[in-house]
């Protein structure tokens, strides 16, 4: 029985080509589309549970209140590993610093760079699951000096030699030991490193007492706890301000209110927010969003395997029929039919892998990804496929199951009735609602695109464009006068500053009082070192007063610039701000003496930061050397910069940033999303049209007859084109009228998202609509196109 | 063997009732050969239909071996007509997918006949209809006369107490027809019962009754 099965299910596969062709590659891509999206869905909801006591691991969050305003901290002060460490017995502590940005190691006369360096405790490989290929996990870090490498870097440094034991030069000025190799981390952990230190080496790198180990007053330092097994996370939840009052020795007047809290590892990677927070980020509102239009894309081929077997029924109607002549009941009619629609899924499922196979670099490039191919590996991975492939067959083939094996064998058998394509409402229904979700998709992708362009050309109120940055380097800051000499002498070279820091990368916050301060606290500003050529090279326009000067000696210690938002937090416009004095809580006293116009630190997401600017008379914080360059010949004018940086920094490799190309990388993950929505939303309007071809073909072929008696009574072509062609059309144009008010509401929902957004404008739905409409247009018409210009004899001629 | 007793049929729309079939009172006894025959429209094909059970009356009594049919579920009438009942339609009504051989093994395989048994009794039937050689061809591949052979050999081959024949020759020239109608006979004094529609009068003349339709009703 199973084998009758099969030769009728494999013959009329091969009978009818294009609609099996149609369905099965039409599934294949849905499939494969869905598994792509699950598989990354999967890879970010897998994020650090790598760690076998992922669900034991919590991290200290620290959160400042102060004037209404809130700073969230994912760093905390040295002080609170051994406060948990002391006050909860069995709980063990690690702290971590996060990569200071780029390190050059010297190995014998060879200098590596890296991208940071990492302090961590002994503690770090008993609380994470990163495994040690070579060294003691339990002793590697404890010494202070001690490095421990990852798997690559020992291979880039060492090559075959044996690294334990061996010293290396970090910074041309501190020598660590390695004592351990770690494997690689893996792509799904938060902490990233190719570098740990020991933290006890933090007192020797910094010249600085043994108490910075353990201070209550920086938040410096990141601080994950391993509970004990069946340690309740509410019991110390609970004694978090009971322990704040007893360690935190002195309130250093920078905030009103201190909280603490204990993030679970798992969350680590979704939670936004958090100030100095590892970098990446998954959103698990996006990955929901994204399950569903995975599930959307594989229902819009599933809608077409419905609507392409349903349409074919007439064909099939009469096998059908005399099956039940011949004595067949409906429930086997039904199984034999699912048989049939599970074999052809299963071809689409095969081809699916080999499609995920295919397209997975690509797909990883545009969504910067780093999903694997090689998921077999993946047990879960290939049982979600099953499921998808169990959901196809039963999405899919039970309606044209049912639907077929309901006809009466007589009618059936008299002649092909007239219920074929295009023509039920249910099959209206399902194009429709295709097309809707198609239409849906391309709306939303433009509007991402659109916002992220928008967020990309908006204006940040420094101009980032030709101005290079250049790595920290000791020689270049002893140096920095000549340096700077050296390099104004081009005159491509307009101006060099050095700077603590440059919007979009890390910066300070510390807190300012003045005289008539309502309330005796401070408020925090995000502070920033500069020097007196750094608004030149930012292009910074001032509001009020005058930018720092060289030739004034108060500026160097006693001055402060601000921009107008910091003026309009403290009370005053720009002109009344200047001259009034700032207190930081470290001591500093100054007048302001000019205001710039706002300009942006933070991508915009965030509306424009109060920011303070001074001068440091120890030059110790101003490690960025930043210019702005003239855009003629930009190679030869980056030749030169590259021979005086080697020229006075011979031990540190030259690496540079252009600043608009660093903050533009604050939009990785709109790029990331907008470039998932691109592939989603041109997936979903192919495969629905593949589907619209399908019926086309065959509206096409059993309406031939028709088109060519109306050709003979004098229709034209156009009138005969549109017999068909106007059937479909209308339904994608009801399609994009449905899902416009849709993506209208969810874009309003996701732009809320940004500080700035711009406005949804008509021109986007016309623009998605007219795309939906012009594709399906050409779908459908290359078929009535061929079937109107045939001559009318033919087609009667068979009759 | 068949009693139909007032079997009315109609089709029924808001403002209508268009009769098919009136007032059909009919017996058919084992072993009987019956010719039905009548102009178009005139009902046959729907009195055939009704009486190979894929089509219900709307009114009247049917008996098949004296079993109510009128009352039986689905599931019973399929088990029915699946082992009593052989059909021959006039477009023969082939699965195209599959071979003569395939298609005669169809009916074995919905009465659920094991495999040697199978394979025995189509060897047999393709023997008995000399198609031998033509077991592993598909349908297209044949003339007409040779499709109506295998459908006859389809109908027979689950050995079927009653044959129905919906004109079994129409889409046949003579010659063919002539052949078909000799092995209808032949089947009949066998022992099978055949009904068939006709619209010729040679080939009425094969059976051994006449029925006349006109308009539903049957002619006295």
């Amino acid at each position: 029985m199973i084998r009758n099965y099969l030769k009728t299910a494999l013959r009329n596969l091969l009978r009818f080509k294009i609609y099996s062709g149609i369905n099965i590659i039409g599934l294949a891509v849905g499939m494969a589309a869905c598994m792509l999206i699950f598989l990354y869905v999967q890879n970010d909801m897998s994020f650090d549970k790598f760690n076998k006591n992922y669900n034991r691991i919590y991290r200290v969050v620290d959160i400042w209140t102060q004037n209404g305003s809130v700073a969230r901290w994912s760093l905390t002060p040295t002080g609170y590993a051994n406060a948990f460490t002391n006050d909860f017995p069995g709980v063990k502590a690690v702290r971590l610093s996060h990569g200071n940005g780029p390190v050059v190691i010297k190995y014998g006369d060879k200098l590596f760079k890296t991208d940071g360096v990492i302090l961590a405790d002994s503690t770090f490989f008993n609380v994470f699951t990163f495994p040690l290929i070579e060294g003691n996990p339990n002793e590697a870090l404890a010494a202070p000096f001690s490095i421990v490498l990852s798997e690559s870097e020992a291979h880039k440094i060492f090559g075959t030699i044996d690294p334990l034991g061996k010293t290396i030069r970090l910074l041309n000025q501190f020598d660590f030991t390695v004592t351990g190799v770690a494997k690689d981390p893996p792509r799904n952990s938060s902490i990233q490193f190719s570098f740990l230190a020991s933290f006890t080496s933090l007192p020797g790198i910094y010249h600085a007492p043994a108490s910075i180990l353990n201070n209550f007053n920086s938040n410096d330092y990141y601080t994950f706890l391993l509970l004990p097994k069946g340690y309740q996370v509410e019991s110390i939840r609970n004694s978090l301000p009971s322990l704040l009052t007893k360690y935190k020795e002195s309130d250093i007047g920078f905030y009103e209110r201190e909280k603490l809290l204990l993030q679970p590892l798992s969350d680590v990677h979704f939670s936004t927010n958090l100030l100095f927070d590892f970098p990446n980020k998954g959103d698990k509102q996006y990955d929901y969003i994204l399950s569903g239009i995975a599930l959307f894309i594989l229902l819009i081929a599933c809608v077409n395997f419905i609507n392409l077997s349903t349409a074919r029924s007439a064909t099939r109607a009469k096998e059908i029929g005399i099956r039940k002549v011949l004595g067949s009941n409906r429930s086997r009619l039904v199984r034999q039919l699912m048989m049939e629609f599970a074999i052809l899924t299963l071809l689409s499922a095969a081809i699916g892998f080999v499609l995920i196979e295919l397209f997975l670099p690509a797909f990883n490039s545009a969504t910067q990804a780093h999903l694997s191919t090689n998921f077999f590996d993946n047990p879960l991975m290939i049982l979600s496929f099953v499921a998808i492939w169990i959901l196809v067959v039963v999405i899919a083939s039970s309606y044209p199951s049912f639907y077929l094996s309901s006809f009466q064998p007589v009618a059936t058998i008299k002649g092909p009735s007239g219920s074929g394509s295009g023509r039920s409402v249910f099959r209206k229904s399902l194009i429709v609602f295709q097309f809707a979700i198609s239409t849906f998709l391309i709306t939303v992708t433009i509007v991402m695109w659109s916002q992220y362009n928008f967020l990309k050309s908006h204006k940040l109120g420094f101009d980032g464009r030709q101005v290079i940055y250049l790595p920290w380097s000791t020689e270049i800051v002893k140096n920095y006068d000549a340096f700077k000499q050296q390099l104004l002498q081009r005159p491509r070279i307009e101006s060099v500053a050095r700077t603590g820091w440059l919007p979009g990368n890390p910066y300070d916050i510390e807190g300012y009082t003045w005289a008539g301060k309502s309330g005796g606290r401070s408020d925090s500003y995000y502070t920033m070192m500069v020097d007196p050529d750094l608004a030149s090279v930012l292009r910074l326009k001032f509001e009020a007063g005058r930018d720092f000067s060289r030739n004034m000696p108060t500026d160097w210690s006693q001055s402060f610039v601000i921009n107008e938002a910091a003026a309009k937090r403290m009370g005053w416009t720009a002109p009344e701000a200047i001259g009034h004095t700032l207190n930081s809580s470290y001591g500093e006293k100054g007048k302001i003496i000019g205001v710039v116009e706002n300009f942006n630190i933070k991508s915009l997401k965030h509306e424009v930061e109060p920011v303070v600017m001074s001068m440091d008379s120890t030059h110790s914080q101003r490690s960025i050397v930043a210019m702005r360059i003239s855009g003629k010949d930009i190679p030869a004018t980056m030749t030169y910069i590259k021979s005086q940086w080697e020229r006075f920094s011979p031990d540190f490799p030259f690496d540079f940033n252009f600043l608009d190309e660093s903050f533009g990388r604050l939009y990785n993950s709109e790029q990331r999303l907008s470039g998932l929505f691109t592939t989603a939303s041109l997936l979903s309007i192919v495969i629905a049209c593949l589907g619209l071809f399908g019926l086309a073909a065959y509206a096409t072929q059993e309406r031939t007859k028709e088109m060519g008696i109306r050709k003979v009574l004098g229709a034209t072509i156009p009138q005969v084109i549109n017999l068909i062609a106007g059937d479909f059309l209308k339904l994608v144009a009801v399609a994009a009228l449905i899902a416009w008010p849709l993506a209208y509401f969810a874009m309003q929902k996701w732009l809320q998202n940004f500080a700035y957004r711009l406005d949804i404008g008509l021109w986007i739905f016309i623009v998605s609509g007219a795309i939906a409409l012009a594709i399906a247009m050409l779908t459908v018409s290359s078929q009535a196109i061929r079937a109107a210009t045939a001559n009318p004899i033919e087609s009667l001629r068979y009759e | 063997m068949i009693k139909l007793t007032a079997i009315e049929k109609y089709y029924e729309n808001r403002v209508i009732k268009t009769f098919v079939l009136r007032n059909i009172n009919l017996e058919v006894k084992e072993g009987e050969f019956v010719s039905v025959m009548g102009p178009s429209g005139s009902g046959k094909t729907t009195l055939l239909n009704i009486i190979g059970m894929l089509d219900a009356p709307s009114n009247g009594e049917y008996y098949f071996l004296d079993e109510p049919v009128h009352k039986m579920s689905e599931k019973r009438l399929t088990e029915l007509h699946k082992t009593y009942i052989g059909f021959v339609f006039q477009s023969y009504h082939l699965i195209d997918e599959l071979t003569v051989y395939e298609n005669l093994e169809t009916p074995l395989l919905y009465q659920r006949v094991n495999s040697n048994n199978r394979k025995g009794r189509v060897a047999e039937t393709l023997d008995r209809f000399g198609m031998v050689a033509k077991k592993d061809l598909f349908p297209n591949q044949l003339s007409g006369g040779q499709q109506q052979l295998v459908a006859i050999a389809r109908a027979v081959i689950a050995e079927p107490k009653l044959i129905l024949a919906d004109e079994p020759t129409g889409n046949l020239h003579s010659e063919q027809g002539k052949e078909i109608m000799d092995l209808l006979k032949k089947l009949n004094e066998q022992g099978t019962t055949i009904i068939q529609v006709t619209h010729s009068e040679t080939n009425a003349a094969y059976g051994n009754r006449i029925i006349r339709l006109k308009d539903g009703w049957i002619e006295k």
